[in-house]
């Protein structure tokens, strides 16, 4: 494993086991790892949906061994027990940590203190900026464009407003069958974002500037508020509608 | 409504049931409109928005302020007429759904700016909510975005939630709201 020049704040979440999964498949690990609060591990009726529809094989380990990251010789891991991106103590580890970049896998809105540390918080957010911004955003990309995209930006004060890094597109291809209720959620959209990540690694791996694109805000754009559940299974429906091949696939355009 | 008594459901990470969740959701619905009048309509009541704009308009003195239920009437009118939205309407409309979605209130009265909020003003009456909430699919249905849904079925959860069937019943506009939001989910459901 190469160690490149980045942090990495684990929040416990399958988003963070699906990013760490990102860094393993590009044979690297990032220099340093803060991880929040505890490891993670999944819920009972996480870990029966995964047996049964092999998720930990066909998208990322659920159960992701964090106490091995700390045995890779480079790797520095800090252990802090707060799952607030915001907490005094975060802020202090990280004003120990020596990179400039981090990405971010969850714990809030960034507020002034923590975006004065002179430290740059990547975000991989499930919808195309600025149009697709807020809370569930794919769920709402798909019914109302029949489109899948995420955008990795810097974040600043305001929600999904900072610079933007690159924008993707998916195409996918899924059936989402009755019992799995934690799919969309809890793989799908950590699965997408990790898609994203890699290809925002592979600017570091290739020793390439990394961009910083100011976003074209429209005022009028409203943003998105959390899906109510009909939404969410409107749009397991439309899924459903547009599966039209029996192998499944989730593929950046 | 008091602040203490208000019921605010928890939408985050809901683990959604596939298998019986909209199911669930039209017998939820069934519960409220199984006690409305008998032979009550949409139609009857989209016929009689006139009267109900005047039975609810309040008169307005102050001229810095405006009453929410005025100007969503307002809306509901030139809707009616030109087919559309207004530019300053879609701004009204945004900012109450902004407001309803993060505070789960929606005043009675606001200043024209409205960026400044009055204090002591009435917050959250059902005839307010639903008309809101109708406005809200009205857009939903003209333009196809499912945010505009999605907070309209939050503020009718929202009044089966917080108000009594009683209260529910005697609101004309309460009523309208149930009744076309059981029509827009069936008729969104055959697009899918």
């Amino acid at each position: 494993m190469k160690i490149v020049n980045i942090g990495i704040i684990i929040h416990p979440s399958t988003r963070a086991s699906a990013y760490l999964n990102s860094f393993e498949q590009l044979n690297i690990l990032p220099q340093e790892i803060i991880i929040m609060k505890k490891y993670y591990a999944p819920s009972v009726n996480l870990k029966r949906e995964d047996k049964k529809y092999k998720y930990s094989r066909d998208y990322f380990p659920l159960n992701y061994n964090y106490k091995k990251l700390a045995s890779y010789p480079g790797v520095k891991v800090y252990k802090v027990n707060s799952d607030n991106i915001n907490s005094t103590i975060l802020i202090n580890t990280l004003k120990k940590c020596i990179n400039k970049n981090f990405i971010f896998s969850g714990g809030g809105i960034l507020q002034k203190e923590v975006l004065s540390l002179n430290k740059k918080f990547i975000h991989i957010h499930p919808g195309s900026v600025p149009e697709f911004r807020g809370s569930t955003c794919f769920y709402y990309s798909i019914l109302n464009k029949n489109k899948l995209g995420c955008s990795a930006f810097y974040m600043n004060n305001m929600i999904d407003h900072g610079n933007v890094i690159d924008i993707f597109n998916f195409k996918f291809n899924l059936q989402i069958l009755k019992d799995q209720t934690l799919f969309l959620d809890y793989i799908f959209d950590p699965f997408v974002r990790s898609l994203a990540l890699k290809k925002i690694l592979t600017y570091i791996t290739k020793g390439k500037k990394i961009p910083n694109i100011a976003q074209k805000c429209k005022k009028s754009l409203q943003p998105y508020f959390i899906a109510h559940p009909l939404i969410r299974l409107f749009c397991i429906k439309k899924i459903k509608k547009n599966f039209s091949e029996k192998k499944n696939y989730i593929n950046i355009i | 409504m008091k602040k203490s008594d208000k019921k605010v459901r928890n939408y985050s990470y809901n683990q959604v049931d596939i298998n019986k969740g909209m199911d669930n959701f039209k017998k939820d619905r069934q519960k409220i409109i199984r006690n409305f009048p008998k032979n009550c309509s949409e139609n009857y009541y989209l016929n009689n928005l006139d009267s109900l704009k005047k039975e609810f308009f309040i008169k307005n003195i102050n001229k810095k302020q405006f009453f929410t239920i005025n100007e969503l009437f307002k809306i509901i009118s030139y809707k009616k007429k030109y087919k559309t939205f207004k530019k300053s309407d879609n701004k009204l409309i945004n900012f109450l759904q902004k407001k309803f979605e993060t505070k789960r209130k929606i005043d009675e009265v606001y200043v024209k700016e409205i960026k400044r909020k009055i204090t002591n003003v009435k917050q959250n009456r059902i005839d307010t909510l639903s008309l809101l909430s109708y406005i809200l699919m009205l857009k939903f249905d003209f333009e196809k975005n499912f945010s505009y849904l999605s907070t309209s079925l939050k503020i009718s959860d929202f009044i089966g939630d917080n108000f009594k069937k009683d209260q529910i019943n005697a609101s004309p506009l309460a009523i309208l709201m149930y009744l076309s939001e059981s029509r827009l989910i069936e008729k969104t459901l055959k697009d899918f």
